[in-house]
């Protein structure tokens, strides 16, 4: 390892722990050892171009049973040339998708689920302008066994400029792909030899026969790694029994996919001509500006979303490219934190753009902006060199039934309108979706204590904050009734949930360490609770199966 | 092959490859195959394993892109490799702890293989002292060269935990390093070799 890549490790674990400057010494010999240990992986190009001939057999394989897949050039300029023909089309294609009559929705959503006639609710709520089809009771099925899936909201923006789920970030939860079953607690339990911290003003280590070296080292050395409990020290709390209503947003505009296709099947793309295949739907369309800080707009039928992006190349910054290893050029394009807008500014931009653009606003609240970054900001020893976003996110939390919808952290999710800080213009949006739901009762849970026991725990996010050498109390103030985003993957599929949930306030917020939530959440329906009981629903982080010996 | 991949390059091969342009997808495949086979190589330390998985994580990318909905691809190709190693070990060590009988290779003698490379060896000896989380953490910033950041990106986790952990994971190192060597290592090499 390069000593000046050391050094970048080595300041930015200072820059959390400055203590950690003490045992520099030690710190480089760690470092060094490791990085010294790095396994080859034996990779080489021949090895790449190997691994994907035999991807590509087995996608080839895989495509051959499954006609749905269809391959086009799009390198070919005749279909750049039709395809650019076709997307105005496209996009009134879609648009007219969001007006299809609501029952044939329903009757699409029956098939969909799969379920009995006789075990649906009659209604169809055709006349329901907000789109929420009414079916029986527990309709969609268990909601346990929640993979807490891709989240296609939630973004936030991280230290290198990159969008990640606000959600994840703030809970530590992932996404999977493997099946439900894969899921199990985020944080293994800690290892034996576990190194307790004792009055803070220590450090033991011991053996685990307790037979040899007991040694003390300064607490300065490790950075404290807090677990955290939570006593509620709100209004008294009361749960009715009662069932309550769980949602599941519609996706798959099948119509919207096929009318797109009959709009381009006749055309002739270098002698391929659509209409030879069969039974085609569309899954998604971009379009793009291509003009100065021109935005890419991308319609996923599948799931029924649009989002939009940075044109890249229409954003780009050409004196900031050419910076190479001229550190005061970078340094110039470094966001001030003297210079970052207002939040009343940064919704004035976000709530223009979505004017200019005719989005509609009417299931959103109120504009909100995300400064999560603020809260260790204000935490970092060296300010002057902490890295601000060149981001900056607005959200309107989705209202869903009138309520606002937040994830799993207490975060409001809805509509995300970005700001280029650099260039000082809205730059994307997300999660801009038909407001169609599914609606069927669940049964909540009426019993305070386990409410409060879970809460105790830390709720959704036990898993991120529940564990540590040395437990910490947190108090949360009176809950907020709300609905909670969760997902569900089921056969390839992610159900888009939200739940009823209580949102506990932290009232005392710690400020030193890493912490990294405001609320805590906890859902009301019955078996999720069981699920969150027996420790399902997080997310591993290595591949653990626990042992049987 | 590329070392650098801007976000509407990406997003652009994204959305063609979920058109079904395979041509798209292995562009995006020549970007992630090497972190991707590395990352798993590391978890399995075993060549042939570590194509398997790879090819494999890139065919359940590819049936699965119409998941795939916003962020960096990145993460999400890492997340199907995480879990699909997961799988492999599940399918095959149902009965163990493979928190603790680290990344053992399928079908092969275990001390046969640190006998074919010591450095095996020491790896283990540390890494079976860490928690799985610091452990993966370690690998991607030390063997995969990650930045913090595109830890916490790939983890979905915020960088300042992130960063928490690896001084944790430095700290046991330290600390528990010898006892973890000559006590664990021992009852995790006769843990492996029962099962293989």
């Amino acid at each position: 390892m390069q000593e000046d890549e050391l050094k970048k490790i080595l300041d930015e674990l200072y820059q959390l722990e400055p203590n950690l400057r003490d045992f520099e010494a030690e710190l480089k010999k760690i470092i060094m050892q490791m990085s010294d240990l790095r396994p080859d992986t034996h990779f080489t190009p021949a090895l790449a171009a190997k691994i994907k001939a035999e991807l590509f057999q087995r996608l080839q394989a895989n495509n051959q049973d499954n006609k749905k897949v269809f391959y086009f050039n799009i390198m070919n300029k005749k279909l750049i040339y039709a395809a650019t023909a076709v997307m105005g089309l496209a996009i009134i294609a879609f648009a007219l998708n969001l007006a299809i009559p609501l029952n044939q929705r329903a009757e699409e959503a029956k098939v969909a689920n799969n379920l009995r006639t006789d075990e649906r609710a009659p209604a169809v709520d055709a006349g329901n302008e907000e789109g929420i089809v009414k079916l029986a009771a527990n309709a969609f099925g268990s909601l346990r066994s929640l993979a807490q899936a891709t989240p296609s909201h939630g973004k936030m923006v991280t230290a290198n400029g990159q969008e990640i789920g606000a959600a994840q970030a703030e809970s530590g939860v992932a996404m999977g792909m493997g099946s439900a079953a894969s899921i199990e607690p985020a944080l293994a339990p800690a290892p034996t030899l576990a190194v307790n911290m004792v009055g803070g003003d220590t450090v033991s280590s011991s053996d685990a026969g307790g037979s040899s070296a007991t040694r003390m080292v300064d607490q300065k050395m490790i950075a404290p790694w807090f677990g955290y409990t939570y006593v509620y020290k709100g209004d008294e709390l009361s749960l009715e029994k009662e069932d309550a209503t769980v949602y599941r947003r519609l996706k798959g505009s099948s119509n919207t996919a096929s009318r797109l296709v009959s709009l381009i099947g006749d055309l002739d793309f270098s002698g391929l001509t659509l209409a030879s295949f069969n039974n085609l739907s569309a899954t998604n369309l971009s379009v793009q500006e291509n003009k100065d800080r021109g935005l890419s707009i991308n319609f996923d039928f599948l799931e029924d979303t649009v989002n939009i992006y940075e044109n890249y190349q229409q954003w780009r910054i050409s004196e900031r490219d050419n910076c190479g290893s001229d550190e005061a050029c970078w340094q110039r394009f470094r966001i001030k934190i003297s210079d970052y807008p207002a939040d009343a500014d940064l919704i004035a931009m976000a709530d223009s753009f979505l004017a200019e653009h005719q989005i509609d606003t009417k299931h959103y609240g109120a504009a909100q902006v995300e400064n999560y970054w603020r809260q260790d900001y204000e935490r970092s020893a060296d300010k002057e060199n902490y890295y601000i976003p060149e981001y900056a996110s607005v959200v309107y939390p989705l209202l869903v039934d009138g309520s606002p919808v937040r994830d799993q952290s207490g975060n409001y999710f809805g509509l995300r309108v970005s700001v280029n800080l650099l260039k000082k213009a809205v730059s994307g949006l997300n999660n801009l979706s038909p407001y169609r739901y599914e609606a069927s009762s669940y049964e909540l849970e009426t019993s305070v204590e386990r409410i409060l026991k879970i809460a105790a725990s830390g709720g959704f996010n036990r898993s991120f904050y529940g564990t540590g050498e040395e437990m910490k109390e947190l108090s949360l103030g009176t809950p907020e009734r709300s609905f909670v985003q969760i997902y569900r993957y089921v056969d390839n599929r992610n159900d888009e949930l939200m739940v009823p949930a209580l949102v506990f306030p932290i009232l005392d917020r710690p400020t030193t360490g890493y912490y990294g939530q405001n609320h805590v959440v906890v859902p009301l329906v019955k078996e999720l609770l069981d699920e969150l009981e027996q420790g399902q629903g997080g997310m591993e982080i290595m591949p653990m199966v626990k042992s049987s010996r | 092959m590329a070392t650098v991949l801007d976000t509407t390059t990406e997003a652009d091969l994204i959305a063609a490859a979920q058109a079904g342009n395979a041509e798209a997808f292995g562009g995006l495949y020549d970007f992630y195959i090497k972190k991707i086979y590395d990352f798993i190589y590391y978890k399995t330390l075993n060549q042939e394993v570590a194509e398997d998985l790879a090819s494999t994580t890139f065919v359940k990318a590819w049936r699965n892109l119409a998941q795939f909905k916003s962020g960096r691809l990145g993460a999400w190709l890492y997340t199907i490799a995480r879990n699909t190693v997961s799988d492999y070990y599940r399918q095959r060590r149902e009965h163990l702890d493979i928190d603790d009988c680290w990344d053992l290779s399928d079908g092969q003698d275990f001390l046969s293989n640190i006998d074919k490379d010591l450095h095996l060896e020491h790896l283990r000896e540390h890494f079976s002292a860490l928690r799985a989380q610091d452990r993966e953490i370690l690998i991607m910033r030390f063997w995969q060269d990650l930045s913090f950041a595109e830890i916490a990106e790939r983890l979905e986790k915020n960088e300042g935990a992130v960063k928490m952990a690896c001084s944790r994971a430095l700290q046991t190192l330290k600390t528990k390093m010898p006892l973890a060597v000559f006590i664990l290592l021992p009852e995790l090499i006769n843990i492996c070799r029962r099962t293989n």
